[in-house]
């Protein structure tokens, strides 16, 4: 720990840019500056998600604090020499802000990073999640130490509740009266339960999370469990998420070694101890009974309640589930006081929330905005706007349970009781910009053909309703539209929100009933006119060839897989509608811009 | 009205208790909510949503099944929003499956095409074969689904699964399946046979067996709860799936008797035929489960095999005579050999499974007309032991508590009953209360057993070790002192002689003996004796022992020294191998007992019955089942009369047996069905079936309970005392009676744990329970033995089984698809094999369904195996089965002393491979 370095290198190691080769680039790195003979000056390090994925794979140099993208093994020996020989930035991967179309060398100059509030994921990109000792060296487990041995359980509950924390799975229930209920409940044997199955479509705030701080996430759980009275925790991750579960068996295996974890933690009397538990991937063990039947070793299927698991959760005991990042907030409330927390956010939502941005947006990536700032801000100050200059169509937010909002409504503070009322749910924190070339009844289809395959298929309205759904959003986009659907849409939708069992069914319409709330027009112009205004529903479009700009370059007829296009040769072409199946390739091939879409 | 238990309901208040729902407080008040998933007795699941209902304060709708009442809650039942949501699901189900009933008509336009879709799917032009008795179809038309209140469609149903027919009891229906999930219930929760649970997902959802394999490849054991469970369509009787609808069938409620559970049945009948048969939920004993022998093993009441007329003896073969003429002939013959040889030349044995007015009459027919007392029942060869030590070491011959003392054990101790093949739905009960009550399960049976699998304890003594596991408990309980020895020591008359005798059973002597490890035997034994209240269940694998008596009275004393005889939930409770194994003994059929247990050697009560019956009672005992083959191989005994007991097929040593029959100067038997004794018979009678006649019959629990006539007798078939009185006037000593009701008020004046009954008390009550003698207004069933006071221990000798040089021991049983020689085979995958370990059958060159050839020290048949580990190692087991070669080809003759049972469970054999 005594070494000074005069430059340090952080090579983000999130699933994103290791999947682009960051793991690679790293031992390049360090392979260089052997070479160059300064391996006692520059130390290289990886580090967990910096969320801007789509800059990947992502390099940070200190002490400067210089961001820069798209830095592949190829760059590496160009790039050191640059850099640590001749002491130059390296303006080739620097980052640029199309908007202003000017390179910005310093990280949080950069409108993504700029704008966020990091609660959650302040550690990211500044310690290796495989070694507890970074995270210690950034106050970590002083929390726990604080929750340990000076506070009653009592005293943490009421912390918690004083924050204002509300639950980040996307149900928004107070953190603190969850504990509080599970704490008063009666029981020798309490169980606390970590739910990492996220599931929703594009979504990946908690495997970042647990990939970046993995020690965050624990230390939650044992405050909770102080809380509550628990002495076991279970995590309950996607087996898909394999990074993700090493870190957490890295990270629970040192914070045994420490005696942070098992018996008489810190010497306070306290024992707890967690364990891992692999979802096989069923969108539905993300629903909080479902998943405790799935640890029992049964289907994952709800189960009614009441009884609540704070009551009757795991093997019947009182129980606690929270989210991952829900967890990772805990440490820091302990810490700088509930609050504290409460000073961030509006009135009713406090504190921060985890986005997965991604859509037509230029800056994909993962961030955390305090709760109340605008979609707007979101899309274009941290999001840097629309790819290619498109403009905004809607905002998907809130996974298969949430809905597509419009850019009428961009201004819309995003907290729980705001994006509520426009027929959204904050949700888990999934967001997916959209361009103009989105079609809304494909988006609605899309979702709904994700909780159809979903449903377990207990209950009556989830398991045929949702199927009803999805066949009458098939017929509308392919043209078998009728009038009187819109409304079957609407009934059938209002009938499974009120009777589902769980949470999946009584959200599953969510994302139909807010397209027809605000692009009606979109499904009439299926259904009257047969007609898709985004040009994507292939059943409702036609390709055709512009005689005055085919040249007759025979690209199109050579791509065709029906072979319905005809043509001589420097004449203009023909397709046969009655064969064409809509594959798109000529419009794809076509260099004079002479297929047109109608 | 407690005002702190006060939910409002519609605007009503009602009180409820502290843990119902809001659908039994309505059900209690007559609101009504429609259901479909609900089973009453079993988890709410909330799957179908029916039953769905406003609560104030909640944003959605609340399933009001699963939903706790409490203090202040404000619900509605029938709101606008509550109709529409009920609506919309019933919709929902209608137009997710092939339900062509009228009621589906009004949601699709086209009807003939959606109709002609469900034919090809099915192969019947039928309506729907629950029409009319469809759960569903009546919540349609109760809440008028119709178009008007939505035109839903769903054209690409997906989830059909083609009908699974493959197997000769369920019809599974996928396309009328509605996932509500009252099957999983069922065999989850009630049955515990774990053989179905949901598979796939969303529309693709289906009931699935693991690896959604058909029934027959699967856990199933078709005990059909799941049937009865199916609120639709997709779970019907093979059999009557399109032969008959319910409105044509006429019900009779009656009580099975295919073993001695006692389960209340609904037989339905339609032109005097028995068409199908369902559990009646109204029964005290079973409320509403059957097993698979109870629901289809009716099919011999209708078969071609039935005996129809009487036949007699001639030329070589059996004629068809008048039952007048066919009587007259046993008279006169019957009076010849009385005449020549005395009234101790004549013999009747009785089956148990014949109905107390037949065994009552029967056995006052050979005590005052013939005037012997050698009248014994089969029962005889399969619990005597039970009735012998039992009625010494507690003053009781019965089951000391009862079945629903099952769920008040805290422990529960099963030994030697393969439950789940012979007493199923006893078996069932007894999961239940291991699985989902926390009880403790400790099963000793060599064999895995079903029961073995839910056990927390699982003992395997070789076969004939009992009383070296028993008396180890013993020595285990004394030893860590678990019981309190003062106490014990004063509460008995002879606890010193127990310690000593026990003291050299320790772990690992008896671990020598038995071959259960010493840690397994000291966990189960401190198991027993510190439960509060634990129950001893025992059954064939005890009694059917050289030492069977010995062995209930080893059991009988583990169970008295740790306290658990003559308390609710404990006891020591033989669960009796026939139906009526029970009524026979209390009606006397016993050559030394009177009925009611009373001496024949007692004056006083020969007295007593000479009043009664107005005829002198013979005062010398007569001789129990298998000496009067004796007899009857020596010569003294001339005259034979069987009621209902193939003696061929169930006694040791068919050779012997056979050549003995064949020597007697009268044969008669009365029997419901052609078997291989029938076949040697001089006179034939033929007997009305359980169904085809009134009458009674006594479970293992000691509750007489009704058996009605549902179908005609076929033929000329008759109820045996018929046959008896008729017989009883063309000798000319008239017995008058003309009803079975008459016959059973008798038994109530004689037998003094009868008193006070009657058909219509029975009838009333559900089946009444004798108790014991004074305390019968007591439920603490236990009259120690004398002594001054204080009970006695009934130490026994254990000596170890003698096999010879045979190497195997041979355990002949019941399975739970055969039920003795009447229901004939109901399984038809598992056909009558035997079982053996296949480390043995590698020693000795048998394949996995190979034929072997059986040794034993009386003969040797040819059997089929099967290999299962299941089996422990150098034992064989061989079904009692109807067709195919007859184990008590092998049984010797040998009895034991004490009761004269045969050791059917523990024959020593050699096995060879066998080839043609």
């Amino acid at each position: 720990m005594g070494k000074v370095y005069r430059t340090h290198i952080l090579v983000c190691a999130g699933t994103g840019c290791v999947a682009s080769g960051s793991l690679k680039v790293r031992d390049k790195m360090i392979s260089e500056i052997e070479r160059h003979g300064l391996k006692d000056e520059v130390m290289v390090a990886s580090t967990g998600c910096n969320g801007f994925c789509a800059a990947g794979p992502i390099t940070i140099v200190h002490p400067e604090g210089i961001f820069y993208k798209r830095l592949n093994v190829d760059d590496v020996p160009f790039f050191i020499e640059e850099l640590l020989i001749k002491g130059r930035t390296v303006k080739k991967h620097l980052f640029t802000e199309e908007q202003r179309n000017e390179q910005i060398p310093i990280m949080n100059d950069i409108g993504f990073f700029k704008n966020q509030v990091l609660v959650v994921l302040k550690n990211r990109a500044l310690i290796d999640p495989d070694v507890i000792d970074e995270y210690i060296g950034r106050d970590g487990y002083l929390p726990t130490s604080k929750a340990l041995l000076e506070m009653t359980p009592d005293q943490i509950v009421e912390e918690v509740l004083t924050s204002g924390l509300r639950g980040r799975g996307g149900a928004g229930f107070s953190t603190g009266m969850k504990w509080k209920f599970c704490k008063e409940a009666k029981g020798e044997v309490k169980y606390i339960l970590c739910n990492a199955d996220e599931g929703d479509p594009g979504a990946f705030m908690d495997r970042s999370v647990l990939e970046s701080d993995p020690h965050a996430v624990l230390e939650g759980m044992i405050i909770g469990g102080k809380a509550i009275g628990a002495h076991k925790g279970y995590i309950y991750v996607r087996a898909e998420y394999p990074l993700a579960i090493q870190r957490l068996n890295t990270a629970i295996g040192q914070a045994r070694d420490y005696g942070l974890l098992g018996e008489n933690i810190f010497g306070s009397g306290f024992d707890f101890d967690i364990e891992l538990y692999y979802g096989a991937g069923a969108f539905v063990c993300g629903e909080e009974t479902a998943l405790m039947q799935s640890i029992e070793g049964k289907r994952g299927m709800p189960r009614p309640r009441p009884p609540f698991p704070a009551h009757k959760g795991l093997w019947a005991k009182p129980t606690v589930l929270n989210n991952v990042e829900t967890f990772a907030n805990i440490p820091q409330i302990i810490m700088r006081g509930g609050a504290w927390f409460a000073s961030l956010g509006t009135e009713t939502s406090k504190g921060t929330k985890v986005f997965a941005l991604t859509g037509d947006v230029t800056n994909i990536g993962l961030i955390e905005v305090p709760m109340g700032i605008t979609l707007r801000q979101i899309v274009y100050d941290i999001g840097g706007g629309i790819k290619n200059d498109k403009g905004l169509k809607a905002i998907q937010i809130g996974g298969p349970s949430g809905g597509c909002l419009p850019a009428s409504i961009i201004d819309t503070p995003v907290d729980y009781e705001s994006i509520v009322k426009t027929g959204a749910i904050v949700g888990s924190g999934g967001m997916v910009v959209m361009d103009e070339g989105n079609c809304m009844v494909d988006i609605a289809k899309f979702f709904l053909g994700f909780t159809a395959e979903e449903s377990c298929g207990k209950c009556t309205p989830c398991r045929v309703g949702t199927a009803i759904l999805l066949e009458k959003l098939t017929d509308i986009s392919e043209g078998r539209g009728k009038d009187g659907d819109i409304e079957i849409l609407e009934t059938v939708g209002r009938n499974i929100i009120s009777s589902s069992l769980c949470g999946l069914g009584q959200t599953a319409p969510n994302p139909i009933l807010t397209t027809i709330r605000y692009f009606r027009d979109e499904y009439e112009a299926h259904i009257y006119d047969k007609k898709c205004p985004a040009k994507r529903c292939k059943a409702l479009i036609t390709f055709a060839i512009d005689p005055e700009k085919c040249t007759g370059c025979t690209l199109c007829k050579r791509n065709c897989p029906q072979q319905c296009i005809s043509g001589e040769k420097k004449m203009p072409h023909t397709i046969d509608q009655s064969l064409c199946i809509r594959c798109s390739l000529c419009y794809d091939s076509c260099k004079f811009d002479a297929i047109t879409v109608a | 009205m407690s005002s702190d238990n006060t939910i409002t309901i519609n605007g009503n208040k009602y009180s409820f208790r502290e843990g119902q729902t809001v659908l039994e407080v309505t059900r209690e008040n007559g609101i009504h909510i429609p259901t479909l998933c609900h089973l009453a007795g079993t988890t709410n699941t909330g799957a179908c949503r029916i039953c769905v209902i406003e609560v104030e304060g909640v944003r959605n709708l609340v399933a009001s099944c699963a939903m706790p009442a409490s203090k202040n809650m404000v619900a509605f039942t029938d709101t606008p929003k509550v109709i529409e949501a009920r609506r919309f699901i019933i919709a929902l189900l209608m137009i997710s499956g092939n339900h062509n009933c009228a009621a589906r008509g009004a949601l699709n336009g086209d009807w003939t095409d959606f109709q002609m879709n469900v034919r090809n799917y099915d192969g019947a032009a039928e309506i729907c074969d629950a029409y009319g008795n469809c759960v569903l179809q009546e919540l349609a038309y109760r809440y008028q689904v119709h178009e008007r209140i939505t035109d839903l469609r769903l054209n690409n149903l997906k989830a059909i699964y083609p009908i699974e027919e493959i197997n000769p009891f369920i019809m599974r229906d996928f396309s009328r399946c509605i996932v509500c999930g009252r099957c999983v219930k069922a065999c989850h929760e009630v049955q515990v046979n774990n053989a179905i649970s949901y598979g796939y997902r969303g529309m693709h959802a289906k009931i699935v067996t693991k690896g959604d394999s058909a029934l027959i490849d699967s856990d199933c054991v078709f005990c059909g709860e799941c049937i009865q469970s199916c609120p639709v369509a997709a779970l019907v009787e093979k059999d009557v799936r399109y032969n008959t609808r319910y409105w044509g069938m006429k019900r009779v409620e009656s009580t099975c008797a295919t073993c001695s559970t006692g389960c209340a049945v609904n037989i339905y009948v339609k032109d005097n035929a028995v068409i199908r048969i369902e559990g009646n939920t109204g029964g005290a004993v079973n409320r509403g489960s059957l097993c698979v022998k109870g629901r289809y093993g009716f099919r011999y009441v209708h078969s071609p095999e039935r005996l129809k007329q009487p036949l007699v003896k001639k030329n070589g073969g059996q004629e068809p005579v008048e039952w007048e003429a066919a009587l007259g002939f046993a008279a006169e013959k019957l009076q010849a050999i009385l005449k020549a040889n005395g009234a101790d030349s004549v013999a009747g044995i009785v089956s148990a499974q014949y109905p107390n007015e037949d065994a009552y009459i029967m056995q006052k027919f050979f005590r005052t007309v013939l005037g012997t007392n050698n009248i014994d029942g089969s029962s005889r060869l399969l619990d005597a032991p039970a009735v012998y030590a039992l009625h010494e070491s507690m003053g009781l011959s019965a089951m000391s508590n009862s079945l629903d003392d099952i769920g008040k054990s805290d422990l529960i101790m099963v030994v030697g009953s393969d439950t789940t093949e012979s007493h199923a739905v006893i078996s069932s009960m007894i999961k239940r209360a291991a699985s989902f009550h926390e009880k403790g399960l400790i099963v000793v049976d060599p064999k895995t057993t079903a029961l073995a699998r839910h056990a927390k304890y699982h003992l395997r003594p070789r076969p004939g070790t009992d009383i070296a596991w028993i008396y180890g408990f013993i020595q285990v309980i004394l030893k860590e002192n678990l019981i309190g020895e003062a106490t014990a020591r004063e509460s008995f008359a002879n606890f010193g002689d127990l310690k000593k005798t026990t003291a050299r059973y320790t772990p690992e002597y008896v671990e020598s003996v038995t071959g259960i490890p010493g840690t397994l035997l000291t966990d189960a034994a401190r198991a027993y004796a510190r439960a509060g209240r634990a129950s001893l269940f025992y059954a064939t694998g005890v009694t059917q022992q050289m030492n069977g008596t010995e062995n209930v009275r080893a059991l009988a004393d583990l169970a008295m020294l740790c306290g658990n005889v003559g308390i609710e939930g404990g006891g020591i409770n033989p669960l009796r191998g026939q139906s009526n194994a029970q009524g026979i003994c209390d009606m006397g059929s016993l050559p030394d007992l009177l009925p009611g247990y009373q001496n024949v050697a007692d004056d006083g009560v020969r007295l007593r019955f000479k009043e009664y019956w107005g005829t002198a009672v013979p005062d010398n005992p007569g001789k129990t089942l298998v000496e009067i083959i004796r007899a009857v191989e020596k010569g003294s005994i001339k005259a034979l009369m069987v009621m209902g007991v193939d003696l061929l097929a169930c006694l040791p040593d068919y050779t012997s047996v056979e050549k003995a029959l064949r020597k007697l100067d009268l044969l008669v038997v009365l029997d419901i069905i052609k078997n291989d004794t029938v076949g040697i018979a001089d006179l034939v009678l033929p007997a009305a079936s359980i169904v085809e006649r009134d009458g009674t019959i006594t479970n293992t629990e000691r509750r007489v309970q009704r058996i009605k006539q549902a179908v005609k007798p076929a033929g000329q078939s008759r109820e045996g005392w018929k046959a008896f009185v008729d017989l009883a006037r063309l000798m000319g000593r008239p017995m008058e009676y003309n009803s079975s009701e008459q016959i059973f008020n008798e038994i109530a004046r004689i037998v003094p744990a009868y008193s006070g009954m009657s058909y219509a008390r029975i009838e009333k009550e559900k089946g009444v329970q004798w108790n014991f003698g004074a305390r019968a207004e007591s439920k603490m069933y236990l009259l120690h033995a004398k002594d001054g006071g204080k009970p006695r221990f009934h130490i026994v000798d254990f000596r170890l089984p003698d096999k010879g040089d045979l190497p195997f021991t041979l355990v002949a049983g019941n399975i739970m698809k055969e039920y003795f020689h009447y229901t004939g085979d109901l399984d038809p995958v598992k056909k009558g094999v035997g079982m053996m370990n296949p480390m043995d059958a590698e020693g000795i060159g048998i394949e996995d369904s190979g034929t072997v050839k059986i040794t034993s020290s009386v003969g040797s048949i040819t059997f089929p195996v099967k290999l299962e580990t299941d089996i422990p190692r150098g034992m064989l087991s061989i079904p009692f089965h109807p067709s195919g070669e007859k184990v008590s080809r092998l049984i010797s003759s040998d009895t034991e002393p004490a009761s004269g049972i045969p050791a059917y469970k523990s024959g020593a054999v050699k096995i060879e491979a066998y080839s043609k």
